[in-house]
C-alpha cells in the first residue's frame, strides 16, 4: 500500500510538473502578442490598409457595380442574379454585392483601429507616428463616411479585438454619432497629414475634400464650402487640359486627382473586364442606358473619351488606355476617388444654395469644368471646340440642374451618381426612366444591412423595405 | 482435418487486449476474413459492425476511407475515431493535398491489413472512456498477429486482377454535340453553325480515352509464423501493385510487418510490433472542386476536338478550332478554362512517396501474485515527400513555363501508458483496481518549395532552382497531451459487473486545462444471476448499461492564438509588405466532451445463433462550431465551442455459427438506426459547406435539424409562358423555359432567403449481412452493406445538364432540354448564374445496396497435398463492388467529394471514380 501512495504522489508531481509540456506556441505565424513592437511593424500594419482598398466590396469590383448599377447610369444584361437584381432594384438583404461592400469597408476599419490602437505604443520616429495615425483615421473616416451613406445606421466600431474574449456585439448608430465620428477622424486627418504624399497616399488636402464631400451630400453647404476652399485656396490642385489624359495616365502622378486607389502594371485592375464590349476583351454585359445621354452635345470631349458605341449600345470605356493597353481586359488606370472637378462644382453648388442663387465664383468654377471639356489633347495639338459654352444668366433652380447635368456626364461610373441622385431625391424617377423594367422604390434610398448581420443582431432595426 | 486458411475470430471476444479491463460484454467483433481481398485496414470494418459507417471518398488507390461510429459526433471538428494500433492510440491522417493533384494516400494504407488479426470497434461509452480525452467518436482497436499457436507455418500468396469503371455518363458524341450548338444558337437566334452535324461522326470520347479498360493490380505476399513454449513471432512481407483505372494514376505499396510475443517467466512477458511500410504513387487531377480535373474536364471538352487541342475552343463549320476572340470561343463563354482531360492527365501529375515507421512494444510485470506494472511505448515516423508538375504545354496562350513543386512532411508520434494493476479476490467476488499516466506527442513539420518558369520542361521537379520564380514555405504542428488514469472493477459471483473509470486528460492545444472525464457501467450475466434458469436453450446472456464522459481534440492546433498573415502587394510601383490578422484567437477553446449513455442487453443460444440490441444516446454539449462573427470583427468566423450536436439510436446485431455435418455456415446480419440532430447552433444558423463549382452555404448547420442537411431551393416546376406572374432569381419577368423555384416567403422575389433544408447527407439506417459457406474443400463468402435515409447532392449535374452551350452535356440532358416543341422536358434552356445553384434538382437520394465483396474458393484435398509436401493450397476468385442497387443517378453513391472532412461530406463532384475489382489469386501453406 505505501507504494501505492508514492505512485499518488509521483503522479500528483507528474500533473502539476507537467504544465510546460502542455503548452502550445506557434512557431510558423505570427500572433498579435509577437508583432505590433517596431517601426516595421507599424508600417506593415498601415499597409494592410492599403492591401485591402481596391478588394471587392472597398473600391473593387462589388463597389463599382453597386453604385454604377444601382443608380440610372448601369444596366446589366448578364447571367448574375445578384448583379441583375442591383440593375433592376429588386435586390434584397441577401444580395452577396452588397454584403461584400459591407464586409470589405468593415475589414478596412478593422484594419485601421489596429493601427490606431497598436501604434501609438510602438517606440519609432514620433513624426512618422503622427503621420502613420492619421493615414489611418483618414482610412477609417473614408470609410464610415461610405457606410452610413450606403446602409445609414451602421456599428460604430472603434475597438479592434485580437480574441474571442475581446469581442462583443455592437449596437447600430444613427447618422449624427456617425457623422461626428467622420468629422472628429478626418479632422485630425486634416491637421497632422502632410500637404503633399506620395502618389496612392492621402495628404492633408484629400481629407479635408472628403470633409467637404460629405457635408454636401448631408445637404450642410456652409460647411462644405469651407472644406472646399480650403482645397481650391491652396492652389495645389487644377484642372488637367485634357480629360483623356486624367484617365490615361498609366503612371504619371497629375494635378486634379486629390486621391485615387492607385493600379500599376504590378498591380492591375479588373474593373475593365465588367465594363468593357467583348470586341476589347470585356464581358459586354454593362452598358449605359441609351436615354442617359440625352442632352448631351455629341462633340463632349468626355462621351468621346469615356463611352464607345458598338451596335447601338453603349459600354464604358472611362478606364481603358486605348493606346498602352489597347488589347482590353485588366487596367492600371487608377479608379479617383476624389478630384478637383468634384471640388469645383461641390463648390458651385453651395454658392448656390448659400446665395440662392448663382454667384460669380459659382460660375466661374463651374464654367472652369465645362471649358476643359471642350478642349482635346491631339497629337499634342490642344484643339478647342466650339461647344458647351460658359453658364450665365441663370437662377437657383436652372442652376442646380445645369450643375447636376454637369456631375452626370463627368463622374460617369465613378461611383458618386447614386449619392447625387439620393441628395436630389430623384432615384426613383430617374432610374425608372432609364430602365423601364426596374422597380425602384422609397426603400432604394438605402441599401439593406446584410441578412446575415442582421440574423446576429437580434436588436438591430433593417431599414425600411426590406 | 481441413485446414482452411481463413483468418479465424471468436464471436465472444474475452480476450484480453492489453490496455483495457476485461470487458464482459460483447462488442461485436467477429469477421471472417477469408480470402477477400482487403486492400486497405479500413476496409475491415465495411458491414460487419452495426452502427459504423463506412465511405471510401475516392476511388483513388490508397485513398481514404471515413468511418463514423454512431452518428456524426461533430461537424466542424473531426468526427473520426480513434485508431489504436497494436496499443499505440493515433487519429488518422491523409496525405495533405495542397501540394498534389487529386486525392492523397491514406498513411493507413501503408498498413497490409492481412497481418491483422483482430479488429474491433468499441462505441460503448465504458469502453471508450479507457481513451479519455479522444474517445467520443468511436476507437478502432487493431491488433496484428504475433504468431502465437502455430508453432509454424508459412504461406505464400499472391493474387492478380482488374479493375474497371462502373456506371460512366453517356455524353454526346461528335456528331450530337454539333446538333446541340446549332439548337443553342437557335436558342439565341443565330444561324446554325454546323451545315450538318452527323458529318462529324463521333468524334473524341474522351471519357474512354481517359479511363483503362481493365487496370491490373497484383500483389504477393509471405507470411510467416513461429512459436514455442513462451515466445511467439509472426512476420509479414508484401508488394501490391495496383494501377488506377485513371490512366497515369497508380501505387505500389512494400510492407515488412512483424511481432514478437514472449512469456520468458511467470512475472513477466512482453511484446513488441514493427511495421515499415513505402508507398509510392503517381496521381492526376482529380476530386477538384473548382472543375479543373480530368474527370469534369472529360464531361465539358468538346468531342469535335482532338487530343492535341488544348484549350476548348469551338470548332468552325470544317471543324477547325476558332481560337482568339472571334466568334463564339467556348473558353470565352464558360467561367473557367478547361483543359484537354488527356493533356491535363499527362502533364499536370503528382509522385508521392510516404514512407512509415511504426514500432510498438509492450511489458508486463507482475510484482506480486496482486500487483503488476504494465507500460506500453510506442513511436510512428511518417516521411512523406510529394512532387507536382504542371507542364508549360498546358498554358498555351502565356509563355511562361511549368511549375513544379516539391513537399517534405515528417510526423512523429509517440505514446507511453504505464500503470499500475491490483487485484484482490474474496471469495467469487474479484476487485481489481489500476491506477496510471499516459503520455503522447505529436509532431508535424513541413517544408515545401514551388518553382515557376522552367525554359526546358525536362527540369522539372527536382530542378526547382532552375525555374524563374521561387516560392519557399514550411510549417511546424505540435500536439502534447498527457492523462492521469484510474480504474474499479468490481465483480461480484461473476455476475454483476461495476466499472468505474475516472480520468483527467490535458492538451497543448486547449491550453493545458485538465478536464475530468468518469465514466461508470454495470454488467449482469442474467445466466448467473438466475434470470433465465428455466431457458436451458440460452447458453449466456447478459444485461449492461453504462454512461460517461469523452471527450474529441480533432481540430487544428493553435486556435487559441490569433494568426498574423503576411502578404506583399504594390502600391503603385511600389513594393510594401503587410501583415493582417487572418484569425482571433479562440482563447477559450475546449476540447468537445460527449456525454453518452448506453443500455443494451445481448444473448448466445446453443445451437449457435447469437443477437445483441443497444440502445444509445450521445450527447456534445460543446460542439465545435464555426461561430460566424459580425463583419465588425475583422474575421468571417470564430471557432467555439457553442455547438451542441445530439446522436441517439439503436443498433441489433444477429448471426448464427454451427457446423452441420461437414457443412460449415456462419452469417452476421447488423443493422443501425442513427439519428443525428442538431441540438444548438451557438448564436445564429450557420451556412457552411465549401464550394464547389462556385457554390457555397450548401450546407445548414441549424437547431432542430438533421447533421449534414443539405439547404437549396425548392422547385415548383418549369415556367411554360413567359411573362407569367413568377418570381425569379433575377428580379427579370420570367421566361419560358426556365426553372421556377417555390418563394416561400413570398415576397416576390426568389433569394436566399427562400431557401430551405432539401434533405441531409448523413444516413437514417445502416446495415450489413455477410455470410460465409464452406464444404467439400469449397468455401464461399458474401459481404453486402448498404445505407438508407441520406441523401446526396449532385453537383456534377450542374455541368452535365447545363444546357449554355459551354460544354459537353449529357445524352439525357439533351433528350429532356426543355422546347417550345418538347413542353416535357425538365431542364431549362437558361439558368442564372450559369447553373450554379443548389437546387432540388441536384439532391437525390443516397440510399443503396451493395455486394461489396464477394469470393469463392478452393482448398485442394490432403491426398494430392501429401504429395506435393505441402500444408495446404488455396485457390480463390473474388470481387469488390459487384454490384450495387441505387436509385442514384451518379457514378457511385458512397462518395464524398473532401474525403473524410466532417464538414463537407456528400458532395459528388469530379471525384475519382470508383471500380469493381475482380481477382484471382492462390496461397500455398508450406
Amino acid at each position: 500500500m505505501r507504494s501505492l501512495a508514492y505512485l499518488i504522489v509521483f503522479l500528483l508531481i507528474c500533473i502539476t510538473g507537467c504544465k510546460d509540456f502542455l503548452q502550445e506556441e506557434n512557431l510558423s505565424y505570427l500572433d498579435e502578442i509577437d508583432f505590433y513592437k517596431t517601426s516595421e511593424d507599424a508600417e506593415n500594419a498601415l499597409n494592410a490598409i492599403y492591401n485591402l482598398l481596391d478588394d471587392q466590396g472597398a473600391y473593387g469590383a462589388s463597389y463599382w457595380r453597386v453604385k454604377g448599377l444601382a443608380s440610372d447610369e448601369g444596366l446589366y444584361e448578364g447571367n448574375f442574379s445578384d448583379i441583375a437584381t442591383l440593375a433592376n432594384a429588386s435586390y434584397g438583404s441577401s444580395n452577396s454585392e452588397i454584403k461584400n461592400v459591407w464586409s470589405s469597408f468593415y475589414a478596412v476599419i478593422y484594419v485601421s483601429n489596429i493601427v490606431i490602437e497598436k501604434v501609438p505604443s510602438i517606440e519609432m520616429d514620433s513624426a512618422r507616428k503622427v503621420v502613420v495615425l492619421a493615414e489611418a483615421k483618414f482610412f477609417r473616416g473614408l470609410a464610415y463616411m461610405e457606410l452610413q451613406r450606403l446602409f445609414n445606421k451602421v456599428p460604430l466600431m472603434l475597438d479592434a479585438p485580437f480574441s474571442d474574449s475581446e469581442t462583443y456585439l455592437m449596437p447600430q448608430s444613427n447618422k449624427a454619432s456617425i457623422q461626428q465620428q467622420v468629422v472628429t477622424d478626418l479632422e485630425h486627418a486634416v491637421t497632422s497629414l502632410p500637404l503633399s504624399s506620395a502618389w496612392g497616399r492621402p495628404n492633408s488636402y484629400a481629407a479635408a475634400a472628403l470633409l467637404s464631400r460629405m457635408y454636401f451630400l448631408n445637404q450642410d453647404y456652409a460647411q462644405a464650402k469651407e472644406w472646399a476652399m480650403l482645397v481650391i485656396n491652396s492652389t495645389a490642385y487644377s484642372l488637367e487640359s485634357d480629360v483623356n489624359s486624367l484617365f490615361k495616365n498609366l503612371n504619371d502622378v497629375n494635378n486634379e486627382t486629390i486621391f485615387a486607389i492607385t493600379r500599376s502594371a504590378n498591380n492591375l485592375g479588373n474593373i475593365n473586364e465588367d465594363l468593357l464590349p467583348p470586341s476589347l476583351g470585356g464581358s459586354g454585359n454593362y452598358t449605359i442606358p441609351s436615354s442617359f445621354l440625352t442632352n448631351f452635345d455629341t462633340l463632349d470631349r468626355r462621351l468621346e473619351v469615356f463611352l464607345t458605341e458598338e451596335d447601338d449600345r453603349y459600354y464604358v470605356t472611362k478606364f481603358w488606355d486605348e493606346i498602352n493597353e489597347s488589347d482590353g481586359g485588366t487596367t492600371s488606370v487608377d479608379f479617383p476617388i476624389i478630384r478637383f472637378a468634384d471640388i469645383l462644382l461641390m463648390y458651385a453648388e453651395c454658392e448656390n444654395e448659400i446665395n440662392n442663387g448663382p454667384t460669380a465664383e459659382a460660375y466661374s468654377a463651374v464654367n472652369l469644368v465645362r471649358a476643359r471639356a471642350r478642349q482635346a489633347l491631339v497629337n499634342e495639338v490642344l484643339e478647342v471646340r466650339d461647344i458647351l459654352p460658359d453658364l450665365m444668366g441663370l437662377n437657383y433652380d436652372t442652376f442646380v440642374e445645369a450643375l447636376h447635368h454637369e456631375r452626370k456626364i463627368e463622374f460617369l461610373w465613378e461611383g458618386l451618381r447614386w449619392a447625387d441622385l439620393v441628395k436630389k431625391e430623384g432615384l426613383i424617377d430617374a432610374v425608372s426612366e432609364a430602365k423601364p423594367t426596374a422597380v425602384p422604390s422609397a426603400r432604394n434610398y438605402y441599401f439593406p444591412i446584410p441578412i446575415f448581420e442582421m440574423e446576429l443582431h437580434p436588436d438591430w432595426s433593417q431599414n425600411a423595405g426590406y | 482435418m481441413r485446414t482452411i486458411f481463413i483468418f479465424c475470430f471468436s464471436w465472444m471476444s474475452l480476450c484480453f487486449t492489453y490496455g483495457q479491463l476485461d470487458s464482459l460484454w460483447v462488442e461485436p467483433t467477429s469477421l471472417p476474413v477469408t480470402t477477400f481481398n482487403y486492400l486497405h485496414p479500413d476496409e475491415l470494418l465495411i458491414g460487419k459492425f452495426a452502427g459504423t459507417w463506412v465511405t471510401q471518398a475516392s476511388g483513388a488507390p490508397g485513398s481514404d476511407y471515413s468511418i463514423r461510429v454512431r452518428g456524426s459526433g461533430s461537424v466542424f471538428g473531426g468526427a473520426e475515431p480513434l485508431y489504436v494500433i497494436n496499443g499505440i492510440p493515433h487519429y488518422n491522417t491523409a496525405n495533405n493535398s495542397d501540394h498534389i493533384y487529386g486525392s492523397g494516400v491514406d498513411f493507413l494504407s501503408l498498413i497490409d491489413p492481412s497481418n491483422i488479426k483482430e479488429v474491433k470497434v468499441l462505441s460503448n461509452v465504458v469502453a471508450t472512456a479507457q481513451y479519455g480525452s479522444r474517445g467520443a467518436n468511436g476507437v478502432i482497436l487493431i491488433e496484428t498477429k504475433d504468431g502465437a499457436n502455430e508453432p509454424f507455418s508459412m504461406d505464400i500468396q499472391t493474387f492478380t486482377g482488374y479493375q474497371n469503371t462502373y456506371k460512366l455518363p453517356t455524353l454526346l458524341d461528335g456528331g450530337g454535340f454539333a446538333a446541340y450548338q446549332n439548337d443553342v444558337g437557335a436558342n439565341e437566334g443565330n444561324d446554325p453553325i454546323y451545315t450538318n452535324p452527323s458529318n462529324f461522326g463521333k468524334g473524341s470520347d474522351w471519357q474512354q480515352q481517359l479511363y483503362s479498360e481493365a487496370a491490373l493490380i497484383q500483389n504477393y505476399r509471405i507470411n510467416l509464423n513461429v512459436s514455442n513454449n513462451n515466445t511467439s513471432f509472426s512476420m509479414l512481407g508484401s508488394y501490391l501493385n495496383q494501377s488506377g483505372i485513371v490512366n497515369h494514376s497508380g501505387l505500389k505499396r512494400y510492407n515488412l510487418q512483424a511481432r514478437l510475443a514472449s512469456q520468458p517467466n511467470d512475472r513477466l512477458s512482453f511484446s513488441s510490433s514493427m511495421v515499415l511500410a513505402r508507398s509510392e504513387s503517381n496521381s492526376v487531377l482529380t476530386d477538384d472542386p473548382d472543375g479543373f480535373g480530368v474527370v469534369t474536364g472529360a464531361y465539358l471538352f468538346s468531342p469535335l476536338l482532338g487530343s492535341s487541342d488544348i484549350l476548348n475552343y469551338q470548332v468552325d463549320n470544317d471543324g477547325l478550332p476558332m481560337n482568339g476572340n472571334e466568334g463564339r470561343s467556348l473558353n470565352l463563354l464558360s467561367s473557367h478554362t478547361v483543359l484537354n482531360p488527356i493533356a491535363l492527365s499527362q502533364y499536370a501529375s503528382s509522385f508521392s512517396t510516404i514512407s512509415r515507421l511504426f514500432w510498438s512494444s509492450r511489458i508486463s510485470y507482475d510484482i506480486t501474485d496482486r500487483l503488476s506494472f504494465y507500460s506500453q511505448l510506442g513511436v510512428d515516423g511518417i516521411f512523406n515527400e510529394d512532387f507536382s508538375y504542371f507542364g508549360s504545354v498546358l498554358q498555351p496562350e502565356l509563355s511562361v513555363g511549368g511549375i513544379g513543386m516539391n513537399a517534405k512532411q515528417q510526423s512523429f508520434n509517440w505514446f507511453n501508458q504505464s500503470y499500475l494493476s491490483y487485484q484482490v479476490t474474496h471469495g467469487s467476488n474479484v476487485l481489481k483496481a489500476k491506477i496510471g499516466t499516459e503520455i503522447q506527442g505529436t509532431l508535424v513539420e513541413l517544408l515545401s518549395g514551388q518553382s515557376r518558369g522552367f525554359d526546358n520542361e525536362k527540369l522539372g521537379y527536382y530542378a526547382l532552382g532552375s525555374g524563374a520564380t521561387k516560392t519557399i514555405g514550411s510549417s511546424l504542428d505540435e500536439v502534447q497531451s498527457f492523462a492521469a488514469m484510474a480504474n474499479l472493477d468490481y465483480n461480484l459471483r461473476s455476475t454483476y459487473d461495476i466499472n468505474l473509470i475516472l480520468r483527467t486528460d490535458a492538451s497543448s492545444r486547449f491550453g493545458g486545462d485538465f478536464v475530468f472525464l468518469p465514466a461508470l457501467g454495470f454488467n449482469m450475466d442474467l445466466k448467473a444471476a438466475g434470470v433465465l434458469s428455466g431457458a436451458d436453450w440460452i447458453s449466456g446472456a447478459n444485461l449492461y448499461a453504462g454512461a460517461g464522459r469523452v471527450g474529441n481534440q480533432q481540430i487544428p492546433s493553435y486556435l487559441r492564438f490569433s494568426q498574423l498573415d503576411q502578404s506583399v502587394f504594390y502600391l503603385g510601383n511600389t513594393e510594401l509588405k503587410s501583415f493582417v490578422p487572418t484569425r482571433i484567437a479562440s482563447d477559450q477553446l475546449q476540447m468537445e466532451i460527449s456525454n453518452q449513455f448506453d443500455l443494451g442487453g445481448d444473448f448466445v443460444v446453443r445451437n449457435g445463433f447469437m443477437g445483441s440490441l443497444e440502445y444509445y444516446n450521445r450527447t456534445t454539449t460543446n460542439a465545435f462550431i464555426e461561430m460566424p462573427m459580425p463583419y465588425y470583427n475583422g474575421v468571417a468566423s470564430l471557432v467555439t465551442n457553442s455547438g451542441v450536436i445530439r446522436n441517439a439510436g439503436i443498433e441489433m446485431t444477429a448471426g448464427f455459427k454451427n457446423q452441420v455435418g461437414k457443412f460449415d455456415w456462419n452469417v452476421n446480419a447488423n443493422i443501425a438506426f442513427n439519428s443525428g440532430k442538431v441540438i444548438s447552433e451557438g448564436s445564429s444558423q450557420i451556412l457552411y459547406g465549401t464550394g464547389v463549382y462556385g457554390m457555397n452555404d450548401w450546407l445548414i448547420f441549424d437547431e432542430g435539424e438533421a447533421i449534414g442537411a443539405i439547404y437549396g431551393f425548392e422547385i415548383n416546376g418549369m415556367v411554360t409562358t413567359a411573362g407569367a406572374d413568377i418570381a425569379t432569381l433575377d428580379g427579370e419577368v420570367a421566361k419560358a423555359g426556365t426553372i421556377s423555384y417555390k418563394d416561400q416567403n413570398e415576397d416576390g422575389l426568389i433569394d436566399h432567403s427562400d431557401r430551405v433544408v432539401l434533405g441531409s447527407v448523413t444516413p437514417d439506417l445502416i446495415y450489413g449481412f455477410s455470410t460465409n459457406m464452406s464444404r467439400y474443400g469449397f468455401d464461399l463468402s458474401l459481404l453486402f452493406q448498404g445505407v438508407a435515409g441520406n441523401e446526396i447532392v449532385n453537383f456534377n449535374k450542374v455541368i452535365l445538364n447545363n444546357i449554355n452551350g459551354t460544354g459537353n452535356i449529357s445524352e439525357e440532358a439533351y433528350e429532356n432540354m426543355w422546347s417550345a416543341t418538347n413542353q416535357q422536358g425538365d431542364l431549362p434552356i437558361s439558368t442564372p448564374n450559369d447553373g450554379k445553384i443548389v437546387d432540388q434538382s441536384l439532391v437525390e437520394n443516397g440510399s443503396y445496396l451493395r455486394l461489396k465483396y464477394f469470393s469463392i474458393g478452393y482448398n485442394l484435398p490432403k491426398i494430392l497435398l501429401e504429395k506435393i509436401k505441402v500444408q495446404g493450397i488455396n485457390i480463390f476468385i473474388s470481387g469488390n463492388n459487384i454490384f450495387t442497387l441505387t436509385k442514384y443517378s451518379g457514378m457511385n453513391p458512397d462518395v464524398s467529394l473532401f474525403n473524410s472532412e466532417a464538414q463537407n461530406m456528400g458532395a459528388d463532384f469530379g471525384g475519382y471514380p470508383s471500380s469493381k475489382l475482380w481477382s484471382i489469386g492462390f496461397k500455398i501453406g508450406l
